[in-house]
């Protein structure tokens, strides 16, 4: 075994550590053809090919009936193949696991194998056409499309393409896929394909005990691993991970490594030459359903009579929106004069889920607000504004 | 109103002749009974009501009577606005008239006319009531005709229609509280 530190954010429950770890990234995301350029302070890329190198042996531990009946293993995650990298491969799996399993939409059609329409989905034929071709390997970097200005590229159109897998532009041969980027193409394919979200972070797995990856694994979430599939101490596969189980008191993780459609049992460890199958980077991933803000917002402005003087109110009234996967308990109301600027909205009211009006009383005459209205869920998430105005 | 008051007492002026009457006199009574609300929002929300006034007159020369009279009574409550919010309304006044007064027999028909100063409070149950309180004065003409019913020499029955209209504007917004009043009542004259 290797030592691995216990403390770090993984320590918390995973859910709550994957939300509050990555609301930046989640929130801010770039559009889907404007990714930054290399961060070069992660080098790491996956370089494996279609088939599993002369000297990887891929076949890990073969689990007895007795230790398989004792794995956890997520038996929803579809087995994909190598699909112009291991990369589209590796996180298409997740994704075509959360595809059956509440989050349609991911993938296009049956995700519990890898049609066609699967596969474009990873990789699209113009994909291929564009990034994959000139196909070239080490040590001859060959330019592609990709080395075009922006506007003449295609618009990204499958993972792949969000992973800027073999990008030239970006020293990518073909298959190859920077680390950094799986944690930025999730959440942009998440976000082009559905109407989820997607979060996934990387955690140096030296960082992650063994109980996490059990956490997410009992937790209903299969991970990506970037392995060190032939033991040189560096990183070059994608794998994705859908089984635990400990054996003899040795930790294992059962993966689907791109390169057949079994589930191969690692220990797991971090890197070390001349021990295969070593762990060096964790992705937790997680597909989640977005608060939705209220439908139909409109705003009336009344005259409450009250004989010898009378009220001005803003009557703003709403529907629920239906694309709400998760309970809706508050509706916030923020207010602000419609010339102030945006930093001037105020909480005005917090109404239970089930209103569908709210008037705001004794305003001024002539005076016009900019209204924004907010569905809070039952995790207190709060959904973006629907505005209106008068 | 206030031609038509004035041709009025004309008229009767000259239909009452050189009458034998007593050098002054000076009444007193109470009235009281409906009166409407001729607004139809007035009326929706608080409704008619019912008054009462006690008044008191002097009889000067040839049937022409001054007086002074109080009206209260009418105090409606009801829901108002969008919200039906409780809401209570008081009109209350005093009035100084002068009038004539043709005494045929046992009976005696009367025109009077004067003016009024009249009160109204409106209170809602509103957090708004607090910036609006609603506690004026308005002041107005006011026009009745009546006749006594004299049961004994000094003793009369009493029965008037009068017509207080009263417009105010307290706020932005004019309402009218104006309205017409059925009154019943006794009176006791004290002839000298």
């Amino acid at each position: 075994m290797f030592a691995r530190t216990e403390a770090g954010p993984l320590r918390r429950p995973l859910g709550t550590a994957v939300l509050l770890g990555v609301a930046a990234i989640a929130v801010m995301l770039p559009a889907r053809d404007e990714r930054p350029l290399r961060r070069d302070s992660i080098p790491e890329q996956a370089m494996a090919g279609p088939v599993p190198p002369a000297n990887v042996d891929h076949r890990g531990r073969l689990l007895t009936p007795a230790e398989r009946a004792s794995a956890t293993v997520l038996d929803a995650v579809p087995a994909y193949l190598w699909r112009h990298g291991s990369a589209p491969a590796a996180v298409g799996m997740v994704l075509g696991y959360y595809d059956r399993t509440g989050f349609p939409d991911l993938l296009p059609g049956d995700a519990a194998t890898q049609t066609d329409a699967v596969n474009e989905a990873l990789a699209s034929r113009e994909h291929y056409a564009d990034y994959s071709l000139p196909l070239d390997k080490p040590p001859t970097l060959l330019r592609d499309k990709s080395e075009l200005p922006a506007s003449q590229r295609h618009a990204n159109n499958c993972l792949a393409d969000d992973l800027f897998t073999s990008w030239s532009l970006y020293g990518n041969y073909y298959g190859y896929t920077w680390k950094a980027d799986i944690s930025y193409a999730i959440p942009i394919y998440v976000q082009a394909v559905s109407p989820y979200k997607g979060i996934c972070v990387p955690y140096q797995s030296a960082s992650v005990g063994w109980h996490v990856i059990q956490n997410e694994i009992l937790s209903g979430r299969p991970l990506i691993f970037m392995v060190d599939s032939d033991g040189d101490a560096a990183a070059d596969l994608f794998v994705t991970v859908a089984g635990v189980d400990t054996i003899d008191g040795v930790n294992y993780y059962g993966c689907y490594d791109t390169w057949d459609q079994e589930l191969h049992w690692h220990p797991y460890q971090t890197p070390v030459a001349g021990q295969p199958w070593g762990v060096q980077t964790v992705f937790t991933v997680v597909i989640i359903h977005v608060v939705l803000p209220p439908l139909d917002l409109q705003l009336a402005t009344l005259s409450n009579d009250y004989l010898f003087y009378s009220e001005s109110i803003n009557r703003l009234t709403w529907s629920a929106n239906p694309a709400n996967k998760t309970e809706i308990i508050h509706t916030k109301i923020y207010r602000k004069q419609t010339q102030e600027p945006n930093t001037a909205f105020r909480l005005v009211a917090e109404l239970d889920a089930d209103a569908r009006r709210f008037d705001d009383r004794g305003l001024r005459r002539g005076q016009s607000h900019t209204y924004r209205v907010t569905s809070v869920d039952i995790d207190g998430r709060e959904s973006a504004p629907a505005v209106v105005g008068n | 109103m206030r031609k038509a008051l004035a041709a009025a007492v004309l008229v009767l002026l000259a239909l009452a002749g050189p009458a034998a009457a007593p050098a002054w006199d000076v009444t007193a009574g109470f009235l009281a009974g409906p009166r409407t609300a001729s607004d139809e929002t007035v009326n929706r929300i608080y409704g008619s009501g019912t008054v009462y006034s006690p008044f008191l007159a002097v009889g000067l020369w040839r049937g022409f009577r001054v007086g002074a009279s109080y009206e209260g009574g009418y105090s409606r409550t009801g829901v108002i606005g969008l919200y039906d919010e409780a809401t209570t309304l008081k009109v209350s006044g005093v009035e100084v008239f002068a009038g004539y007064w043709l005494k045929l027999d046992l009976v005696a028909l009367y025109l009077r006319g004067g003016w009024g100063n009249y009160s109204y409070f409106q209170t809602v149950q509103s957090p708004m009531a607090r910036n609006y309180p609603v506690d004026a004065r308005g002041q107005t003409v006011v026009a009745a005709a009546g006749v006594n019913v004299y049961l004994l020499e000094r003793l009369y029955l009493c029965g008037e229609i009068k017509y207080v209209p009263l417009k105010v504007k307290p706020y932005e917004n004019e309402v009218d509280l104006s309205g017409w009043r059925y009154l019943v009542g006794i009176g006791y004259t004290v002839r000298f």
